[in-house]
Formats: structure tokens, sequence, C-alpha cells
């Protein structure tokens, strides 16, 4: 499967961009007269920063499949370590925001679709395209203000302090309650799009003959729609999914680190200003990892749904 | 069959072959059609060889082949006695002023966003031949040519009429000033008076010019009244290739026998020639 | 066609009224981006009156001044007025190195201050900075879109036109990148940029990756139009008259894809302007005293400043209509090109 090679290709392109840089963690140190140059050499021969490119290379291929994918220069613990809590987490904000994307975008879509002549179809392009033209940067911030200045919903965080010691319901509440804005941030912020996509989809199917067929059999509307279109639709917004889940990555980036959920994005962020570099490329592979899964998972389900793809 | 006339002919094709094969990732060809194979053909200056056979019978891959638009995947092709088969691009560059294409679809075969002035002098423009002005000069005197009034040159290929855009590709072809005219279909796509009116203009020329035509058509009434020869195309094959008041009077292959049998009685064929 | 006229005019009307103001930052802006007023940190935008305390109507509007009401707290001050001047001396200036200038549009006498927009936590002109930071942030989003999509019509070209294993590789490597996630990328780029080195090469560099990672889509749109326009029986006939590849590629071939080029290009510049307001916004992008709009708006990120000082977030909503304008320019472009057929 090509998904595997990809994977070597962007391990073996972060690598080298990172590596190609002429500076590195221990810039700081060096230019602290109280460090003498001696220890700096020497710490970077014990993090290995001193060898080639492909001795590095194969090195952190070793790690990597240990699952430990380097050392955290800054943290001074293996990379995994700190990655897979993290990534658990961006997991189950990335999953829970496309659900609630998809949600929110199928009804809607189908909705305006359906409702091309009406003035309501106008007014659902404008928010949609509304939608479109806010940076995500002003709505999320925006929605840490309503959190901050309304108090219904946390500002920030996984869990509130001290949720360790509740039971396990509490936890999950307490879960779900830090969990409801960051989720809806990243929903909205990909909603346009998806609704346009959505919208267009089903425009394309309602205008094809057998939908046409249907409806002078009498099939009511609501049938029509759900069991007769949809389906059909589902194919090209299945294949959509896929690529939805590599901007819905991009953008949970920015919710992570505006409202403070404990994903990738921050540990990227931190560890770019530290230039902890086995950090920063972990991230990425993660985070392509997370892409190709969700390409795949696409696929697998674009199979199981279209039988023209099973015929071939 | 090939048909032996005294004196060199202008075109000569033997033993020409195309096969298309569609080949996997993996160079592994999956999928193989043969548009046409052992072809021989022979037609002479200023006559006009027929070539006839029901749609899908490769005689749209053997036209390109002809006008050199396409590599045959086999066999030899002769244009005024001259192998060109094994030139390189370059060396075919000069020859190809001898030899040019008329496409069934006047309308694909024009691109869209070009005057009619620039479509016409574009060979002109390729082949570097005379100054900017004289391009311009040699298409308007070209339109004249084929009955399009000059002030319609600025015009794009939508503002004209499909028999029109036609012209426009007739006249384009004879920028080179070629010795050759293949017509693959060309007149199938316009209405009777279309046809008419071109037919007209292309007798014309081939008596002012002495033009040789090869007409790809499956119109056998229309191949009747012009073909000096025809030669009958079956699955990609000549079965038959003759003269053509022998052809019409006496067929010899059962398949163009059932394909004359679809037309009119032999009798208003002849009539019509002999007119 | 007229619907999609209205649309592109005022996007187009939109756009370079921004575009403008943006490049004349210096005229248009009261005073420089890095001009500190220590003393009236985080000021509400001044507003512009025309009636005055007394209810009488001025024809020239005029601001209020500052006092301190001795709580160390600064307060709105009726009694002092400033009339706003148009066409002033003030801070020099310079149009791209070239054009020196002293003159600004409008402006207020000492110590009255002009800050349509308010202060940030130094006491500088937001309006300004928001003019000034536009020029970095606008610049990078063009040269980086045009990048990307000058690589994407040469890779799509070739590609489309050649066709067979370099078809093949070209597109594996777009595939390659349109898998990356492109942010975490451009972080794991800037985390190999070293911390010593001048914004204008943090600038330059942050552009040209911005501008390599995005060539895969437009390389694929381009290359599309390229297969379908190389089959066109106009194309094959010009192969007929003895044409080059060349020829037929820059005759025929690349004007059907200048159309798509264009509507890319006007969709990817919101995209990679925002980017760079992004970056800069996480403190990776350009650096102080550069100013962008995303160091407009990292002070954001404190909480005080979030939930106090509301007028902080103008230059986030300035950017809604400008990319309004960049998508209806672009929705009325792929209206009008579609491709031409009969």
């Amino acid at each position: 499967m090509h998904a595997a090679v990809l994977l070597a290709a962007i391990s073996l392109l972060s690598f080298a961009l990172v590596q190609l840089a002429p500076g590195d963690f221990f810039d700081q140190m060096r230019m602290n007269p109280r460090v003498s140059a001696s220890t700096v050499e020497g710490l970077r021969a014990e993090y290995g920063l001193d060898r080639s490119f492909a001795v590095r290379y194969a090195l952190w291929l070793r790690s990597a499949i240990h699952g430990e994918f380097g050392i955290s220069l800054a943290y001074n613990t293996p990379v995994g370590s700190l990655l897979f809590p993290r990534a658990r987490n961006t997991l189950l904000l990335t999953a829970t925001s496309t659900l609630l994307a998809w949600l929110l975008a199928i009804p809607i879509g189908v909705w305006s679709a359906t409702n091309r002549r009406h003035l309501s179809r106008r007014s659902s392009e404008l928010v949609a395209s509304t939608l479109l033209t806010v940076p995500e940067l002003l709505l999320f911030l925006c929605i840490l203000l309503f959190a901050a200045r309304s108090g219904w919903f946390p500002s920030g965080g996984m869990y509130s302090v001290g949720s360790e010691d509740s039971a396990a319901f509490q936890r999950l509440k307490d879960l779900a309650w830090h969990l409801f804005l960051p989720s809806l941030g990243l929903a909205l912020a990909c909603l346009p799009a998806l609704i346009r996509h959505v919208r267009s989809a089903m425009i394309e199917v309602l205008d094809s003959p057998f939908i046409r067929a249907a409806r002078s059999h009498g099939v009511p509307r609501p049938r029509l729609l759900f069991r007769f279109a949809l389906p059909v639709a589902a194919n090209s917004l299945i294949s959509l999914a896929g690529f939805s889940v590599a901007t819905m990555l991009s953008s949970s980036l920015l919710v992570e680190v505006i409202l403070s959920w404990p994903g990738l994005g921050p540990l990227l962020v931190e560890a770019t200003l530290n230039k902890d570099v086995y950090v920063v490329i972990g991230t990425v592979m993660f985070s392509a990892v997370f892409l190709i899964v969700g390409n795949l998972v696409a696929d697998v389900l674009l199979f199981a749904v279209d039988p023209r793809i099973r015929v071939e | 069959m090939t048909v032996t006339v005294p004196g060199a002919s202008i075109l000569e094709v033997r033993h020409l072959g195309k096969e298309y094969a569609q080949t996997s990732r993996f160079g592994r060809s999956e999928f193989r059609v043969q548009a046409f194979e052992k072809v021989n053909l022979a037609i002479h200056d200023g006559l006009t060889l027929a070539i006839v056979g029901e749609s899908g019978a490769g005689k749209s891959s053997l036209a390109r082949c002809l006008a050199l638009l396409e590599r045959p995947s086999c066999g030899e092709i002769y244009i005024e006695s001259k192998s060109v088969l094994d030139l390189t691009q370059d060396e075919l560059v000069p020859i190809r002023r001898r030899i040019q294409l008329i496409f069934q679809d006047p309308t694909s075969a024009l691109n869209p966003r070009l005057s009619a002035a620039e479509i016409i002098s574009e060979p002109l423009l390729i082949q570097r031949i005379e100054t900017k002005k004289q391009q311009r000069d040699q298409a308007l005197e070209l339109m004249r040519l084929v009955g399009l009034s000059p002030d319609a040159s600025p015009k794009r290929p939508l503002e004209f009429s499909g028999g029109q855009r036609q012209r426009i590709a007739i006249a384009r072809a004879l920028a080179l000033e070629p010795k050759i005219l293949v017509l693959d279909e060309a007149l199938s796509s316009l209405d009777r008076a279309n046809q008419e009116h071109i037919l007209l203009l292309l007798s014309n020329l081939q008596a002012e010019r002495s033009l040789t035509y090869v007409h790809i058509s499956h119109d056998l009434e229309l191949v009747a009244r012009i073909a000096d020869t025809v030669a009958v195309m079956r699955s990609g094959q000549i079965v038959e290739h003759k003269d053509a008041n022998e052809l019409f009077a006496r067929p010899e292959h059962s398949y163009t026998r059932q394909l004359l049998h679809a037309m009119q009685p032999m009798e208003t064929i002849l009539l019509d020639r002999s007119a | 066609m007229l619907k999609h006229r209205r649309k592109l005019v005022a996007g187009a009307i939109l756009l370079a009224g921004f575009h403008v103001a943006v490049l004349l930052a210096g005229f248009f802006a009261p005073y420089g981006y890095a001009t500190q007023n220590r003393e009236m940190p985080y000021m509400p935008p001044s507003g512009l009156h025309l009636v005055d305390a007394q209810g009488k109507v001025h024809l020239r509007p005029f601001v209020y001044g500052w006092r301190d009401d001795g709580s160390g707290a600064l307060k709105l001050d009726s009694t002092q007025s400033y009339p706003v001047h148009f066409f002033v001396q003030g801070w020099p200036y310079n149009v791209g190195g070239l054009v020196h200038s002293r003159m600004h549009l409008f402006g207020v006498a000492e110590p009255g201050r002009v800050c349509l927009l308010g202060t940030d936590g130094f006491g500088r002109d937001q309006f300004s900075r928001f003019l000034y930071g536009g020029q970095v942030s606008l610049l990078a989003g063009l040269i980086a879109a045009a990048l990307s999509v000058s690589l994407g019509v040469l890779v799509g070209a070739l590609a489309g036109f050649y066709g067979g294993w370099i078809d093949e590789t070209l597109m594996r490597c777009g595939e390659l990148f349109l898998a990356l996630p492109w942010l975490y990328l451009l972080f794991a780029v800037r985390a190999a940029m070293p911390l010593q080195i001048t914004q204008w090469q943090v600038f330059l560099l942050l552009v040209s990756v911005l501008g390599l990672i995005g060539w895969a889509r437009p390389a694929r749109l381009v290359r599309g139009i390229v297969l379908s326009a190389k089959e066109r029986n106009f194309v094959v006939a010009a192969r007929g008259f003895g044409a080059s590849n060349g020829y037929l590629i820059r005759r025929h071939v690349m004007p059907q894809a200048s159309g798509v080029a264009l509507t890319q290009v006007t969709l990817l510049i919101p995209q990679y302007v925002l980017a760079e307001v992004t970056l800069t916004f996480l403190g990776l992008g350009v650096s102080e005293p550069m100013p962008s709009w995303g160091s407009l708006l990292s002070a954001l990120q404190q909480y005080y400043v979030l939930s106090s000082y509301w007028w902080m977030f103008l230059p986030a909503a300035l950017l809604i209509p400008l990319f309004l304008a960049y998508y209806l320019a672009a929705d009325a472009l792929q209206e009008h090109w579609k491709p031409v057929s009969l």
C-alpha cells in the first residue's frame, strides 16, 4: 500500500528540512558565556547532534520503530511518551469536530439544495459565505472571549483541576464540558466548505434523471431525499471527507493553542520555539499519519457504501 | 488488392497498420486494438480516392496517419515518391506542406479564442513563411477563395455557421498550398445545402490547382458522385479497391455488395456518374 | 454575465482600495508603526466628533484629548479638542524606498492623538500599524500565491503535455504534498530556521516555503486542462502544420489554463495571508519591530487584553471584507472562465 511509502517520504522530508537548518537547540546555550564550548559539544554528542545526516536518520528510524521517535531536548524524555497522549487528545478533538461538522453540514446542505428557488437559499448562501470569510483566528478568539465572559464553558484545558479524584462518570462529564467549545469552534471553521460541497453534490444528484423519474412516480419528498438521493451523493461526499480531515487537522492546531486544549498543536508551537527538533519531526509525522489514516478510512467507507467500486 | 495504374503516384502507402495499446502502469499491455492493418493504397495526381466503410472501421485513424498526424505502427508512406516515415520531425516540416487534413467537426478544429484571420494564417506563422503583413493578406485572399467575406476576418469561430467554419478550415488547409487534401468525413456534419456548396468549392479547387483528394466517408451516395477510385474498408482492412465505375458496376466483394445494396438502385447511380 | 460583472467589479474596487491604502501606508497613516507613546497604553479608538460638548456643530471633525484623572488612568477630556487637519506634514516615510515624503492624509496637532483603532500596550496607534502591517502580510500572501501558482502551472503543463512517467512521478509528488498538513510542515521549517537571522530573511523563507508547499492543487487543475486541450483537434491540426511542442504549449494550451491560474491565485492569496498572520500570531513569523497583522493580534493571547480591550479585535475584523473581496473576485473569475466550449 502506498500509504507506507508516503509516510516514509514524509518522514524523510521533514527530517531533511529540519536538519538542513544551521542552528540547533543549543544555540541559546552557546550564547551564554558562562557555559563552556566543550560542555555544549559534549551535550551535542550526547544527543547525537554531531553525527552525519544519514546516521541520525537511521538512528531515528530505529528509535521510531521502538515507539520512541528520538529524544526531546527540552524535556529529556523520549518523544514518543510526549506525543502519544497529545495525539490521543488531538484525535478526540478532531473526531468530535468531524462528527459535529457533518451532523450540521448534511441537514443544512440538503436543505439549501432543495430550497433553491426560495429566498432561504440566498440567506443560507450568504451565511455560508460570510462564515467562509471569517478568519479562523478571529472565530477562535471570539469563542475564547465568550467562554471567558459568560463562564458557561471553561476557557481552556481538558479537565478541571482536581478532577482526577472524581468518579469516572464525573470525569466524563467534565471532559465533555471542556470538549464542547473547542470542537464546536473547529466544526464551525470547517463548516462552510462542507456545506458548499454537500449542497453541490445534492444538486447534482437531484438533477439526475432517476430522481426525476422517482418524483414523477409520486415518491414523497423526505423519502426521496434520504433513501434515493443521499446514498448516491454519499459517494462524492465520502471522498471529500477524506480531504476535509487535512484542513481540519491544520485548523485543529490553532484551536488547541488558543483554547489551551492539550493536543499536538501547543506541543508543536513550543517545540518550534525551542528548536526541539525531534519533537517537531515527531509531531509532523503523527499529523501526517492522521491524514493518511483519515483518507484510508474514507476509502474503506467508500468501498463499503458504493457497490460500483466493489465490482471493479 | 492493389490497383496498378501507370505513372508515379503522388501518395502511396504499403502495408500500413496501426495498433492502439493501453499500457498498464507496469508496462504490460492490457488492451490492444487494431485500428487498421495491411493497407495498400496508391493515388495519382489530380484524382480523388474515396475510402468507404462503416463507422468504426478505422477510417479516421487511417486518415490521420496519411496526413502525418499520427504514427502508424508499421508500413511505409510515400509522398511524391519520398518515404516519409523514417524522417525526423524537423525533416518532416517541409513535407507537411504537401498534405493536409480537414476534420469532420470544424468547430473542434478551430481554436475558439482566435480570429478567423489568425486561424487561417497560422500555418504560415508556424512555417515562418512571409512577413506578418503578407500572412494577413494571404489569409484574406484565402477567405475570398473559399467564399467568405474578408470583412469577417476578425470574427471568432463562434460567430460563424457550421458551413462557414468548415470553409475556414479548408482555407487554413490551403494556406500552405498542399497537393493532397485528406478529408475525414468533412461533409458529414453539414446539412445538405452546405454540403452542395462545399462540394462545388472543392471541385473548383481541384480543377484550378490540380489537387488530389482522399475522401473518407460512409456516405456512398456522395462517394458515387465524386470519386475516381474507391477503396472499401471493413474491420480495419481494405477489402476492395478499384476504379469507381468498375466498383459500382461490378462489385466483387460481398461486403461491397452489401453496402451498395443499402443504397439507391444501380441505374440511378450510374446515371449520376455519367452526368 | 451581468451578475458576474457586478461581483467582479465590487470585489475589484474593494481590493484596489485595500491595496492602495496598504501600499501608501505612510500617507494614510497618521503615525509610524513603531511610534510609541508609553503614556497612552490600550486606549480605545478616538471617536471623531462633529458636535462638541456645548452642542455646537463643527464642520471639521475633531477628537478629544486625554487627561489623567488623578488615579493614573486616562479619561476622555471634553475640554480639550483637537481638530483633524487633512494633508498635514508629519512623520517622514517612503514608498517602496523611492518616494520620500512627509505628507499625511490626516492628523492632529500634538499632544492630541487620533487613533482610529485605538492603541496597543505600548501606546502605538493600531490604525497606522494596521496599514503598515498590511504591507508585510499582504505582500507575503501575494508573493507566496504567485510562487505556488507559477510552480503549479509549470508542473501541471509538463505533466499534462508530456504524460507518461513524467506525469506519474509529478502527480505522485503532488499527492505527497497534498497529504502534508501544511501548517505543521510550516512549523517544521520554521523550527529549522536559526533564531538569529534578519527579519527579511525570515520573511523570504516563510514566503518561499508557503509558496513551495501549495503547488499541488493548481498543478492538478492545470494538468487536467492541458490534458483535454492537448487532444483538441485544433492542436492536432497545428501539429499537422509542423508546430513544435513549445509552440503548441505556448499558443494553444496555456491560454486555456490562464483562467484557472488566475482564479487559483485569487483563491490562494487569502489563505496564505492567513497563514502568515497565524504564524506571526503564535510568535513564529516575522518578529518585532516588523509589523504584521499577526503581531497586532498576538496581544489577544493575554486574557486581560482579550476581555477588556475590544478594539484589539478590530484588525481581525477588518480582514473579513478583504477576504470577502478576494472570494468575490475568485467566484466571478471562475464563472467567467468556464472552459470555452462550443
